[in-house]
């Protein structure tokens, strides 16, 4: 009887337990452990590992980038073997192998997949029309090399994928100031939300700093981007993506200078703004596709008055709008274990327009499509084979195909040896095929300076490389090395030739006029001889030489390449990048272009040092030094001779909590030594000392 | 939809058969009461575990009842398959002396907290998770570079931080713990966690671990280069480096053994982790982080014998 009662209560006593359950905190359930999860870190995800790139790749991760003190994008590639910077006004340049890439034409920068380089002009990035903060870049890989078979024409030399933090890692509030020397004032305002199936977030940027002494390069900058992130399945992922930015800057160069043709200071206004809708349907952790679609449009308002006095009241007009649609699939798929096939097609349609560029109001138009794949095959532990290739056909050039081929042994897991030939292309942009470019007297023509026979052919490239990876664990040590030897086929020159007309009699009448003011004579005393004579001089009607883009020359490069990157404790990291440049060329010297590339137009040897190291009470210091050889910069009508020099900057911060609130206050020194020219002698660097604060709450 | 509806049908109609199946057959001496919380597949795996090994026990009936009417007269036991089924039998009183599996520790401690006692030989089960000191010797194992452990604590997993210590200590190896009061706390917890971090090993606390809240997780600790050690294959293609776990059917063959043994007339064994387990490995995610890993059967058997089982 006892015993029966005792029980009874034992299983009263359990059956309240159960009442209670729902009351409490949730119990796991067998769901936790048998449900279904999203596969998160699908294939196209994760970076593919350095050991098995088919090239040498330098990541910039999210640490680096808040450690080096960068105001920018551009300033990482500082950071970067091969790279250097430069500016143009106000509009930073990032170069890779010096005066080749003068224009910074030849590399392809994607954010999040979509390209951000400008179908405008002569093509290459406009690095302050990218509206992103660098506070929500999760990394960013620089493939050093040619990459046309995986990212198509324009990624020439190489390729920057810029890729975005997901929206779920910027939850909260984040509010940053960053002020300093030479007017700098950054601010950032942030806000993410969500609950783990839609996130997103907003940030809002502002830049300005009065840029370079002597030349107008102060630059306001102003730009808003929205990410959101949608988990619609377990198998569906949609983002969306939208940004605009604004931007005012200083251009133009001293009247004095007649290497620019009277290019007068003003201020310039480029704004872009896009949207972005991606699907990534996830099937297995071995299998992903995706479709995306952008829309991308710019502004430039860029006009002055005309420098020569001669000439008063012409007005020179860069201006214009483009636009570009991009529809690309990709799907991953593995055939087998030891194989791995990325394959996708590519849509896109540029068009620009611009009276003052082509001499008309039509949009003119671009078309691209391209079918890519890539082959990765482990043949055995030891080898692995990556083939790819990259078929694209351009309404303006035709089709063009890029394929590489690259052998990766593995001496061990942790020592990579690697070989390969790759050939890559840049389709000639527009403005390369299409350009009228003139100036009006007394809305006549007068002179054409840029007038495009549409003769412009593809530029090719092909590199050869070898390359080796180690990683010494026990030492901390990683090591890349890459020797390549590229050969350019057909490199894009700008040449001038005869293209005579004949001047309206609106325009001799108004040189004769010009005359007679000068001579304080009367018009009709004005000889046609002297009309003729000066109108010969100043290059218009008869005289008339405009520049053409020809495929003109062929230059070779050779080079080493290494990135040394050490960790001797956890809270030290070394990083040493180097790079030797030879280039040899067969281009006449004494040429019109006005590029010319030859053995001193870019610099023989660049070398960059980051040292972050942790302090105590959570505190950081950095130390960059980057330090470049000379070089000759290609301008009219010598070259101008820039420089060795020697950068320090030194950043040093300490990290707070209050409540819930962290934040972090930094001094970062730009520059601590003596002032030196960034790329051209216009722009002369001298020290910069920012102060700033970060909250995130 | 209709594929689910399909398979919903199907399943349905699997246990109808097995149930006419226990209906059938001749009355034997001991029933044992079967209640599954849901009829998914790892619940119908368990139930064909447990008809498979206890079929072969002499006088044994397997019934499956639904919960809602009670259990047969003379029923032996009840083997409630799932924490649903646990509560429901708990609802009803017990009428009989219980087996819960598929069910975690937490769960399984939680709804007897006040039941143990003198009595809680009425009453017993096989884990899900599996103990934290084979958790740890897995990682010891594998990653013997990687000692240094990070564990995001909620209200939920609390009870086993104490376990996880002990076993870390008896290994050489460092856990660094966070607790987690809401999710919104992970992120935080993950950024001050994970720089001091090897590894990142989940506990199963929904509270923390959930489908909304993995992504961010895996993202993080991806980032932060410190790989996530899950305890089920979905993590593993989440984007988890290593998960330890025990399948339904080996739970189930287990239950079956001790449904067996009780059944013969012993005591129903201690509450019990499950005997045997699996290892899942991501290889993707291994190569991407640029860690090695050695095949999962190669990690499973060494786990085993330092385990010294057959």
């Amino acid at each position: 009887m006892f015993r029966t009662t005792l029980r009874l209560s034992a299983l009263a006593a359990f059956s309240l337990s159960a009442a209670h359950v729902h009351a409490s905190p949730p119990n796991p359930s067998e769901q936790d452990f048998l449900g279904e999860l999203p596969v998160v870190l699908s294939v196209s995800r994760l970076a593919q590992p350095q050991s098995e790139a088919p090239g040498s790749v330098t990541v910039i991760d999210g640490e680096a980038i808040r450690l080096s003190g960068a105001r920018e994008i551009v300033d990482l590639f500082r950071l970067v073997p091969g790279f250097q910077v430069g500016y143009s006004g106000s509009n930073p340049r990032v170069y890779y192998h010096g005066a080749l890439d003068m224009f910074g034409q030849h590399m392809q920068v994607l954010v999040d997949g979509r390209s951000v380089y400008s179908p405008f002009m002569l093509g290459g990035v406009n690095w302050n029309n990218i509206p992103l903060a660098l506070e929500d870049i999760e990394r960013i890989e620089v493939l050093r090399g040619s990459n046309s078979a995986a990212y198509g024409s324009d990624a020439f030399l190489g390729v920057a994928n810029i890729i975005t933090k997901h929206s779920s890692q910027t939850k909260g509030w984040t509010l940053s100031r960053r002020m300093g020397e030479r007017g700098a004032d950054d601010n950032l305002l942030r806000y993410g939300g969500g609950d783990g199936q839609l996130d997103y977030r907003i940030t809002l940027g502002q830049r300005s700093d009065h840029g370079f002494d002597g030349i107008p390069s102060e630059r306001d900058l102003r730009h808003f981007n929205l990410r959101a992130d949608l988990r619609a399945t377990m198998r569906d992922e949609i983002q969306f993506q939208a940004g605009a930015v604004d931007t005012s800057g200083g251009a133009g160069y001293p009247n004095a200078d007649y290497s620019h043709n009277g290019d007068m200071f003003r201020e310039q206004r480029r704004s872009s703004a896009f949207a972005q809708a991606k699907w990534q349907r996830t099937l297995s952790p071995e299998e992903d596709f995706h479709l995306a679609f952008s829309h991308t449009e710019e502004r430039y308002v860029d006009n002055f008055l005309y420098g020569d006095p001669a000439f008063p009241g012409v007005t020179v007009d860069y201006g214009g709008t483009s636009s570009r649609d991009d529809l690309e699939l990709q799907h991953t798929f593995s055939p087998g274990q030891d194989m791995r096939i990325v394959w996708g097609a590519e849509l896109r349609r540029d068009g620009v327009q611009s009276v003052p560029l082509f001499a008309t109001g039509d949009t003119l138009r671009m078309n691209m499509a391209r079918l890519f794949g890539n082959w990765e095959w482990r043949l055995n532990p030891g080898f692995l084979l990556n083939l790819g290739t990259s078929l694209e056909h351009s309404s303006l050039t035709g089709t063009s195909n890029s394929p590489r081929a690259m052998l990766s042994y593995h001496l061990t897991p942790d020592q990579t040896f690697r070989a390969g030939i790759s050939r890559a292309t840049r389709a000639p942009s527009i403005f390369e095929e299409k350009a009228n470019v003139g100036y009006f007297l007394q809305g006549a023509l007068a002179k054409r300076t840029i007038l495009a026979r549409g003769n412009f052919q593809p530029e090719e490239i092909t590199s050869r490389e070898i390359g080796y990876l180690g990683n010494f664990r026990s030492l901390g040590l990683m090591a890349d090395v890459r020797l390549f030897h590229e050969n350019i086929k057909g490199l894009g020159q700008q040449i001038s030739y005869p293209a005579p007309f004949a001047l309206s009699p609106a325009v001799t009448n108004w040189i004769a006029g010009q005359l007679a003011a000068l001579y304080h004579v009367p018009v009709s005393f004005v000889p046609a001889s002297l009309v003729n004579a000066t109108a010969a001089a100043a290059g218009l009607g008869p005289a008339n030489t405009p520049h053409d883009f020809q495929n003109l020359d062929n230059p070779s490069i050779r080079g080493i390449e290494w990135q040394v990157e050490f960790h001797p404790t956890s809270g030290t990291r070394l990083v040493l990048n180097q790079s030797f440049l030879r280039i040899a060329s067969d281009y006449f010297p004494n040429s019109t272009a006005i590029k010319p590339v030859n053995a001193d137009t870019l610099p023989t040897h660049s070398t960059s040092l980051a040292l972050f190291q942790k302090l105590p009470q959570d505190m950081s210091l950095s130390v960059m030094v980057y330090s470049v050889g000379g070089m000759f910069w290609p301008g009219q009508p010598e070259p101008k001779v820039i420089p060795p020099y020697c950068r320090v900057d030194v950043r040093l911060a300490y990290p707070f909590h209050v409540g819930p609130t962290r934040g972090e206050v930094s001094v970062t020194a730009q520059n601590l030594g003596p002032s030196y020219y960034e790329t051209d002698t216009y722009y002369l660097f001298q020290r910069r000392i920012l102060a700033g604060i970060s909250m995130n709450f | 939809m209709t594929l689910r509806l399909a398979a919903k049908a199907w399943h349905l109609l699997v246990c109808c058969a097995l149930l006419a199946v226990g209906m059938a057959r001749a009355e034997p001496q001991a029933t044992v009461a079967v209640l599954l919380s849901e009829t998914g597949r790892p619940h119908l795996e368990v139930l064909e575990a447990l008809r498979t090994e206890l079929g072969r026990a002499p006088g044994a009936n397997i019934v499956l009842v639904n919960g809602q009417e009670p259990v047969p007269k003379g029923t032996a036991l009840i083997v409630t398959v799932g924490v649903s089924a646990t509560e429901t039998v708990a609802r009803m009183g017990a009428p009989a002396p219980v087996l819960a599996i598929l069910i975690p520790k937490a769960s399984f401690e939680n709804l007897s907290a006040q039941v143990y006692g003198r009595e809680h030989q009425k009453l017993s089960a096989v884990f899900l998770d599996l103990p934290p000191r084979r958790q740890l010797a897995l990682l010891h194992q594998a990653f013997p570079e990687r000692k240094r452990v990070a564990l995001l604590v909620g209200s939920a997993s609390e009870p086993q931080a104490a376990a996880f210590s002990a076993a870390a200590q008896e290994l050489g190896m460092s856990l660094l713990s966070a607790p987690v009061h809401a999710e919104s706390e992970i992120y935080p917890a993950l950024q001050r966690l994970l720089p001091e971090a090897d590894l990142l090993l989940a506990l199963p606390d929904p509270s923390v671990y959930n489908s909304r809240t993995i992504q961010d997780i895996l993202l993080t600790s991806y980032r932060f280069r410190v790989p996530l050690v899950g305890f089920s294959p979905a993590y593993v293609k989440a984007g988890a480096l290593l998960a330890l776990y025990s399948t339904p059917t080996r739970i189930g063959s287990q239950a079956a053994d001790m449904a067996r043994s009780f059944l013969a007339g012993r005591p129903l064994p201690l509450p019990q982790y499950a005997r045997d387990f699996d290892v899942g490995t991501n290889p993707h995610v291994a190569r991407s982080l640029g860690i090695g890993v050695e095949p999962e059967n190669t990690l499973r058997d060494r786990l085993r014998q330092s385990e010294h089982l057959p």
